[in-house]
This record gives structure tokens, sequence and C-alpha cells, in this order.
């Protein structure tokens, strides 16, 4: 078929347009070949469909029994896993709000369109988004506790969310247990969490400007790209910059719904939701607690919030080790690790470690000695953090103890400094 | 605990559910006028509120596509006007062309959707796995480029081949299913 364009220069420029960024004179002449010609038009609309069936393409992911976060309340409750088609949503409706979205969301309880804005929500894993009649979205994280309390504000009890105001609102709360943060026409996240002596609220201001409570005077305000931490003790408001050593950052947080959140290889995985026990583990004040638990909670990368991390710290200055209990001896041959990176600091991962089993908890023998490779980038929210798999002779054990033998620093900090140790995110153990 | 779900009953649930179904071609007549991604999700986002809003204005007799495709063509030029000039990528004219051209469906959408899930079985191991990679969700080619020690162009040309072939053999399956 003879065309009126150039469709090879068409095929260059999308290639461009789809996996970067034209440039202006690029963006002159594609606005050129698409005006003039009808066939040039139809051959940019095939593309772009196909583009878009990409962009929506998720591969199947298998749908298993999710455990409860907390091993202690396997027993109180049954686990459903729904993975929603991503694209589509759940629309309910509701006067002053609507669940517009959401990405492997599991909710406590079941919501109707009533309930949604009258009754507090657990979202106990994944992601939800709510839009607001006025425009304004929030996106949360679970684990997350909220209540929609009117159409300009939003309580948040517990877990991560972010907050995007449209710029003609003003004045969107959002209330947590340390007092109410108000939006003035912006973008923010919060990861509400607690410590032994009261709540501690992580901000971060992406865009624009909020008020947040303060320390003498009766707010405080913070513009884009501030990030402090609000700490609600007995003395009152304390607003601090940093926390256990790294200033508070809030970049890993969901800015907008992710398409996919999976959990590969769940099924089978003899280690999920058992008891980790370690000979120590970082504990420090204002929420800073990571305890062994977190390698064993399904969750796949660093998220969470003060008092409620999702991967396991060593002490300072310790690789750390810690042991798995599968409560009955059994054959194993495979182990999964997940490496942590302590969210967007970048350090503090296992490098050199080697694997001991038990019958008896007792008598343990060294079945393997491995690396794990450091995770250089931070994903993006909801994509699990990248795992290695180890593969023995197949054995009988009920103890898996893994003893970190060196951890990988912080890239700017030097050696000396005591800030650093080891960690994981998740061990995952599988029969042969 | 079960997932949030809810059954139609009303008109505005009827056209929830509507909106539900449509949501993937609609989102493709989006992203076919305005092709950036962050842009068009924004302005899928705002499209779901003015046709919620709008739901006493539709008449369920009259077919839902057309109709939300002219909010959707509207709310794409109001972006256009908010955003700055530098971020656009067509001018308001070619817009126009465009969006009274392209006539998504959703049956034709999921009839896509189904080729193209064959057609990415029959790709290599290894270029199924780079075009997946790329449709991450937040991926970034150039970072993709950089931890395979490839420029972004090389990246992307081989990127655009594996969609050509995905682009011929989703048309073959379209069009072996038509006859």
């Amino acid at each position: 078929m003879k065309t009126d364009y150039d469709s090879s220069r068409l095929k260059a420029l999308l290639a461009v347009l789809l996996d970067g960024e034209l440039s202006a004179a690029e963006k002159v002449e594609i606005n050129a070949i698409l005006r003039s010609s009808a066939a040039a038009r139809a051959h940019y609309h095939k593309s772009v469909r196909l583009h878009a069936a990409l962009m929506r393409h998720q591969p199947e992911v298998n749908v298993v029994a999710f455990p409860p976060r907390r091993f202690m309340r396997a027993v109180a409750v049954t686990a459903i896993a729904a993975c929603l088609a991503l694209g589509g949503f759940v629309w309910l409706q509701s006067p002053t709000a609507a669940l517009t979205g959401s990405t492997a969301a599991i909710w406590r309880s079941e919501t109707t369109a009533q309930d949604l804005c009258k009754i507090p929500q657990e979202l106990i894993s994944g992601y939800a988004e709510l839009t607001y009649r006025s425009g304004v979205r929030v996106i949360l994280q679970g684990p997350c506790q909220f209540k929609i309390t009117s159409a300009e504000s939003i309580h948040v009890t517990h877990g991560r969310a972010t907050v995007k105001v449209p710029h003609h609102i003003n004045g969107f709360h959002l209330d947590t247990p340390a007092g109410r943060i108000t939006d003035l026409g912006t973008e923010f996240g919060v990861a509400v969490g607690s410590s032994e002596t009261g709540p501690v609220i992580l901000t971060e201001v992406f865009d624009g400007e909020i008020e947040i409570p303060a320390e003498t005077t009766p707010r405080k305000r913070m513009v884009s790209g501030d990030s402090l931490a609000i700490l609600r003790e007995t003395g009152g408001t304390r607003l601090v910059s940093t926390t256990g050593g790294y200033a508070v950052s809030l970049e890993d947080s969901a800015r907008r719904l992710p398409r996919a959140s999976s959990h590969p290889h769940m099924t089978g995985n003899l280690a999920l939701g058992k008891p980790v026990t370690s000979p120590a583990f970082y504990a420090k004040e204002q929420g800073n607690v990571f305890p062994p638990s977190n390698l064993t909670d399904g969750r796949f990368n660093d998220s969470g919030t003060p008092g409620d991390w999702s991967f396991w710290l060593a002490p300072n200055g310790e690789a750390g080790e810690f042991t798995v209990d599968l409560l009955s001896v059994q054959p194993i041959g495979r182990i999964t690790l997940h490496n942590t990176r302590n969210r967007s600091h970048g350090d503090r991962g296992l490098h050199d470690f080697i694997i001991l089993t038990s019958e008896d908890g007792v008598h343990f023998e060294e079945i393997l000695e491995g690396r794990l490779d450091r995770i250089p980038q931070l994903p993006a929210p909801g994509i699990d953090f990248p795992s290695q798999t180890f593969h023995f002779p197949s054995t009988l054990a009920r103890f898996v103890k893994v003893v970190g033998l060196s951890h990988y620093s912080h890239p700017d900090r030097p050696a000396t400094n005591p800030n650093q140790g080891g960690g994981l995110n998740e061990i995952q153990i599988f029969a042969p | 605990m079960k997932h949030m779900a809810s059954q139609p009953q009303d008109p505005q649930e009827q056209l929830v559910a509507l909106m539900t179904r449509h949501q993937a071609a609609l989102a493709a007549y989006i992203f076919s006028l305005l092709p950036n991604r962050a842009q068009a999700d924004d302005v899928l986002q705002e499209t779901n509120l003015v046709l919620w809003r709008k739901a006493a204005d539709y008449d369920p007799a009259l077919p839902f596509m057309p109709w939300a495709c002219r909010i959707a063509h509207f709310q794409v030029k109001a972006a256009l006007r908010d955003a700055s000039r530098d971020r656009h990528v067509f001018d308001s004219e070619l817009i126009d062309l465009l969006a009274a051209e392209e006539g998504p469906d959703p049956e034709a959408t999921s009839k896509l959707d189904h080729a193209l899930r064959n057609c990415l079985e029959e790709l290599s191991v290894e270029k199924r796995e780079l075009i997946l990679h790329r449709y991450q969700p937040d991926a970034s080619v150039h970072q993709m480029a950089a931890t395979r020690n490839l420029s972004p162009g090389a990246l992307s040309g081989q990127l655009h081949r594996i969609r050509q072939m995905l682009e011929s053999c989703v048309e073959q399956k379209l069009s072996t299913q038509l006859t």
C-alpha cells in the first residue's frame, strides 16, 4: 500500500514518544506528520493501542491465601485474598467520597458504600485510592486504619497515606493521633505510627504547603521538600527532622495507585507467619524498632510506619543472626531471601551469610554459605524487592538459622560510622 | 476478610458498573490523545469524577462510550490548558482530529488484551521479559538501559522491534478471529 507519509520516520518518532521524551523539534515534526495524513494517524492509533494494552497487561498472578500480618492473629481470622483487576475499579458511592481504585487490596471486613463513610476501615495490605467529591485524592497503603470523617477530612490512626489536593481547594484535613495536618492545596505524605512513648507521625511535603501541630506556636507550616517527624509525648508535641540517625523521608510512599503488586512464589512457603527469634535486633526510640518477626510477615519490601516496619535490622555494628521455627520437623530444600535496603536510605542489607539447620534447636549443622546482592535502586511502590533463591540437598529441619557474616554499608558514610549493621526483609523456606 | 464489592442497583450504580466495564477502553482513548502516562492517568481520574458528578445527565438509552469519550476529550483539552506548553505533546487541533477517529469499545479492547496475552507467550523468554519489564509500573527506560549497559536509544530500538512483532502478531490473531 502506498502511503502519503514517511512511515519509517513516524516509527522512529513513535519509539521516542513511547519510551522516552520527544524534543521540541520532534514534537513539531510528529504533529505535522499526523495532522497531514489520515493514514499516519491510523498508524499512530495502531501503535498506541498496543502500547496501552501493554500498560494494562498484568502477568498472571496466583491468588493465594494471604496470612494476616501478625502470626498471633492467624487463629482469629481466615484470610481471603483478592487481586482486583488493575485498570478497573470498585466504585462505592457515598455523599462525600468513593473508593476509586485498589491494587491487591485486602480489607479487614466487607464494606458497603454506606459503610465506607460511616465506620472506620482497615486495609490489611495492598493499596486503595479514595476520591472525594471535591477532587481530593488519597492513596492509602496497608496496613492502614482510617475513617472518612467529612467531605474535607480523613482520620488516619495507623498506616501510610498520601494526599493530593487540587489547587482550588483550601484546607483539607488529615487527622492523626498526634494532631491535625491541614493541607493548603498541595501533595503530601504521612506515615502514622507509634513508639513506646506515643504517636510518631512522619510527614513529607511533595509539593505546596501544609500546616502541622507544633511545639511552641499553635501551628507550623511546612513547604515543598520539607520532611519532619511529629512526636506526641507526655510533655507535648516535638518536631524532629532526623530519626534513628537518618533524615525523615517518605520518598518511598505511593503517590499514585500502583498498577501492580505481586507476591510471587508465596505458595508453599513454610516460613510464612512462623515465629522468628534473634539474640538482638535494632530497637530505638521514636518507633525505630525492627524485630525478627518482620522476616516472616509476608511483606516483601521496605514499607510500614514507625513501630510497624516490614523488615528486620540487626543492632548497630552487627551483621546479625536469627532463627525461624517451623514448629515441626519437615524436609526442606530451598530458601528464598529478600534483602533490605533500609527504605530510601540504601544501606543495612545482608552481604555474606551462612545458613544452619537443626531438628532440636540445640545442634545446628551448616547447610550453605551464600551472598546476597545489594538492592541498588528503590523499587516503585507496590513492587516486591528482588529476591535470591538458594537450593541445597533435602534436609530435615525444624529450626533454620541465618547468620550474617557481613553487611552492606551506606554508600556515603565512612566505614567507621557506628550507625550501620545487617538486615533482611523476608525469608521464605520451601520443601525440596 | 473480603474485598469490597457492590451490586448495581440504582441508576447511579448502573452508571458506575458501565464506567468500570469501560475503564480500560477509556484509559486507552485518553492515552491516544495525551500520550504521557502520568498526565493520562490524571485525566482518567478527573474524567471518572466528572462522569460520576454528571450521573444525573446520563441517558441509559444512549450508548455509554461516546458520551464518556466526549467528556474525556474535553478533560484532555482542559488539562492541556492547565499544563505548561512544554509538557504538551499534541496541539489542540491534532487532538480534535485524533479524538474524532478513535472509537474504542470494551469488546475490542478485551479481544486485544486476549490476543496480546497469547502473542506475549509466543515471544522468546528474553524478549518477553524485556518488554514486560519495560511496562512494569514506573519502569524507566533510562534505568533499564543503564543496568544492561546499553544506551537508552539502543534499548528503545529493541523495545520498538518487539512491539512491532507484537503488533503484527496481534493483528494476525484478531483477523483470524473475525473470519
